[in-house]
């Protein structure tokens, strides 16, 4: 089980040092602009600023890697200004992969957000109980939140592994803050992320979407090493599609998949 | 003194009208802090974080932290003031600040005993120079060194005509100090047991103050301070000069820099902006240099951008081991809040090519409130951070009465977690830190503190409807 486990350690910690830092891992769904795609509450701790019920499932191929291929399903609740999401991800194949079950729960109003994740992990060779022995399984906590500063402006810091129990997650993750301008048509977003562990190898990304009514179009990069990423989104209510390719160098493109059910357009 | 004192303040508290504790600066919370002097080489340093008490307050404190293996440090605190009554006890087994003072009324004027922090003038002889690289900045945690209080008894008196005797040990050497003012000048004389006296000349007028302190063998040290406003500018100039063997009680070998100057420059338009550079030489060959330029602009009541920039060379001591050359910094900090919620965030790299290239220096920190009310609040502040060898970089913690001074080094992540309600009529604080080095064991802290401050005595100005 340990050897399994370390098998898919070994595989994206060998895809850490060629490709670019993968600092999303189980619920990283396709989104146009950060903060707010979809399952964004699991994966970085920020809450939609929408009230009501998402559905989202997806999928990610993880740069062409035989066999790594992360399939998640989320539900976010909102009522008010409380926001709720439950979610579960499967990534790898079984006897080699694992599966991830997260909660996360905080607040949000019109221009403010702020929230905390949990997610629990264990093997896939191993059959779920409620007694995890040592080393098999992992807990990692993080929390995040974001203001709309005015002028268009929003300001996101996220801190996805702010806690680690057990088992460590495959891919650390420090902190993320952004910022994000849109109107009408128009978004353009950058970021700073600081690397797993520490400041060393921190990078930027930024991105830009474009699209009116249903259809979106967006465009992003990173640097330590430039990778770029397209993106298209498609809704039609209460149905949207959002496929998001990633370049790279060296390997195959990493491509995200998903699909949202929603009381309500986002 | 402190039992005493403890259990007085304990029966006093529960009748008197609970005021309101002051709020944390998220500022400090995410700005990298300056260790005092007398720091210990790489170590954390607890300093302590002194408000104020007004008069007819009674503060009572107790609390506890560890660092996660089975050693608890208990401590406890009251503080109260009434007139020329007051007093600030500390006790606790393990508590590196444990002590305080007590300040009774006495012949004509004030009597304390206990550890008492005088300071004659710009701290030449008595109490502690500012130090010509550190500017007035108050977002940054500077605490002052503690060899240069006195444990001991003082007593002063007067105002326009003033007196002043004191008695005691000051960094483990024995001293007496005598010091008479009138109007705008002070004359002082310390006599220690290891060394010749010192004499202290002083006086300030129009927004300038000086001092000269000079030894029964002729090693000397003065320092002038001015300041003004030109148009919308305002001016500070600092100036030390003396010779480099001037050395009084409780100041660290290689400390003070025998000659410095420093000018800082403010103003405000558009946006605020304040400039500082200053040089200082301590010996031959062993000298610096800083210049900085910080500009601020409130974009809304709680939203707050700032960006910075500065230089430094050579070494702020003499003897440092910090690799020598230079080093050139760049920041950025933007706090905000809506609803609930506030966020802070800053970056900050030094390096020592220009543009902070080859980063020796860097840390990313971000800071998110969520205030359930006035009195509930969860923090949490995240700091990634990368420290060459031969650095030093100090992240702050701000507790209800000190801060700790993390020292880091290294690549790694500091993370804390705070949590302050309402409990028994007072306040409690609690937070969980944790510390992951690369290399090294992770370094947890807890600490919990309850506090309640009280007026012993009505105050119509302050009573409600």
């Amino acid at each position: 089980m340990r050897s399994a486990r370390a098998g898919i350690v070994a595989a994206l910690a060998a895809l850490a040092v060629v490709s670019p830092p993968l600092r999303a891992q189980d619920f990283a769904l396709p989104g146009a602009t950060p903060p707010g795609s979809a399952a964004a509450l699991l994966e970085d701790a920020l809450p939609r600023a929408e009230p009501g019920v998402a559905v989202t499932a997806g999928t990610i191929a993880w740069y062409g890697v035989p066999g790594l291929v992360t399939r998640a399903l989320a539900i976010d609740l909102g009522r008010g200004t409380w926001r709720a999401s439950c979610g579960v991800s499967q990534t790898g194949e079984p006897g080699l992969g694992w599966t991830t079950v997260g909660i996360g729960a905080g607040a949000a109003g019109r221009d403010w957000g702020a929230a905390g994740r949990v997610l629990a992990r264990r093997d896939r060779t191993a059959a779920f109980a409620a007694r995890v022995a040592p080393g098999e399984g992992g807990l990692e906590a993080g929390a995040g939140a974001w203001l709309v500063i005015g002028g268009g402006c929003t300001m996101w810091a996220s801190a996805p592994s702010l806690a680690l129990t057990g088992a460590a997650p495959p891919l650390a993750r420090a902190l993320e803050a952004g910022v994000r301008w849109s109107s009408p048509g128009l978004a353009l977003w950058l970021a700073h992320r600081s690397a797993p562990a520490g400041y060393g190898g921190a990078s930027f990304a930024a991105g830009a979407c474009a699209g009116t009514g249903p259809a979106r179009v967006w465009l992003s990069a990173h640097d330590a090493p430039f990778a770029g990423t397209f993106g298209v989104s498609v809704t039609r209510a209460p149905v949207a599609v959002s496929a998001a390719v990633e370049s790279h160098p060296w390997l195959p493109p990493l491509t995200r998949l998903a699909l949202t059910l929603a009381d309500r357009a986002p | 003194m402190p039992a005493l004192a403890w259990a007085l303040a304990t029966v006093l508290a529960p009748a008197a009208r609970t005021a309101p504790a002051p709020a944390d600066d998220d500022s400090l919370a995410v700005t990298p802090a300056e260790p005092p002097d007398d720091a210990p080489g790489e170590g954390d340093v607890v300093a302590p974080r002194d408000g104020t008490v007004a008069d007819g307050d009674v503060e009572v404190a107790m609390g506890a932290d560890g660092d996660g293996d089975r050693l608890v440090r208990p401590r406890r605190r009251v503080r109260f003031r009434d007139g020329a009554l007051g007093g600030d006890l500390r006790s606790g087994s393990a508590d590196p600040l444990a002590g305080g003072a007590l300040e009774v009324p006495f012949v004509h004027g004030t009597i304390a005993f206990g550890r008492v922090s005088p300071r004659w003038g710009r701290g030449l002889v008595v109490g502690a120079p500012a130090d010509p690289w550190r500017d007035a900045r108050a977002s940054t945690v500077a605490p002052a060194p503690r060899t240069r209080s006195l444990d001991g008894a003082r007593w002063r008196a007067g105002a326009g005509l003033r007196a002043e005797v004191a008695g005691g040990s000051m960094a483990h050497e024995r001293v007496v100090l005598a010091r008479a003012g009138a109007g705008a000048w002070d004359f002082g004389v310390l006599s220690r047991a290891r060394g010749a006296p010192i004499v202290s000349l002083g006086g300030q007028a129009g927004g300038g103050a000086f001092e000269l302190g000079m030894s029964r063998y002729g090693a000397w040290r003065a320092e002038g301070t001015r300041g003004g406003r030109v148009g919308g500018i305002g001016w500070t100039m600092r100036g030390r000069a003396g010779s480099e063997r001037y050395s009084p009680p409780g100041a660290a070998a290689g400390r003070d820099p025998a000659q410095a100057s420093a000018l800082e420059l403010d103003g405000r338009g558009i946006v605020a902006w304040r400039a500082m550079g200053s040089l200082w030489r301590h010996r031959s060959g062993v000298a610096g240099a800083r210049a900085a330029l910080e500009v601020e602009r409130e974009l809304t009541q709680h939203d707050h951008v700032a960006l910075g920039t500065e230089e430094q060379h050579g070494a702020r001591r003499d003897g440092s081991t910090r690799p020598p050359g230079m080093r050139q910094a760049g920041w950025v900090e933007w706090r905000g809040g809506r609803g609930p919620v506030r966020l802070g965030l800053r970056d900050e790299i030094w390096g020592h090519r220009g543009f902070a290239r080859d980063a020796v220096r860097a840390v990313s920190t971000v800071r998110l409130v969520f205030e359930a009310d006035a009195m509930t609040t969860l923090a949490i502040t995240r700091s990634a951070y990368h420290v060459a060898y031969g650095e030093d970089l100090y992240l702050p913690e701000a507790g209800t009465d000190r801060w700790w001074l993390r020292a880091v080094s290294g690549d790694g992540t500091h993370t804390r977690i705070e949590f302050t309600a309402p409990l028994a009529g007072g306040r409690l604080h609690a937070s969980l830190t944790r510390i992951e080095d690369i290399g090294r064991s992770p370094r947890p802290h807890w600490s919990f503190d309850w506090t309640r401050r009280s007026r012993t005595t009505r105050d119509p100005a302050r009573a409600g409807p």
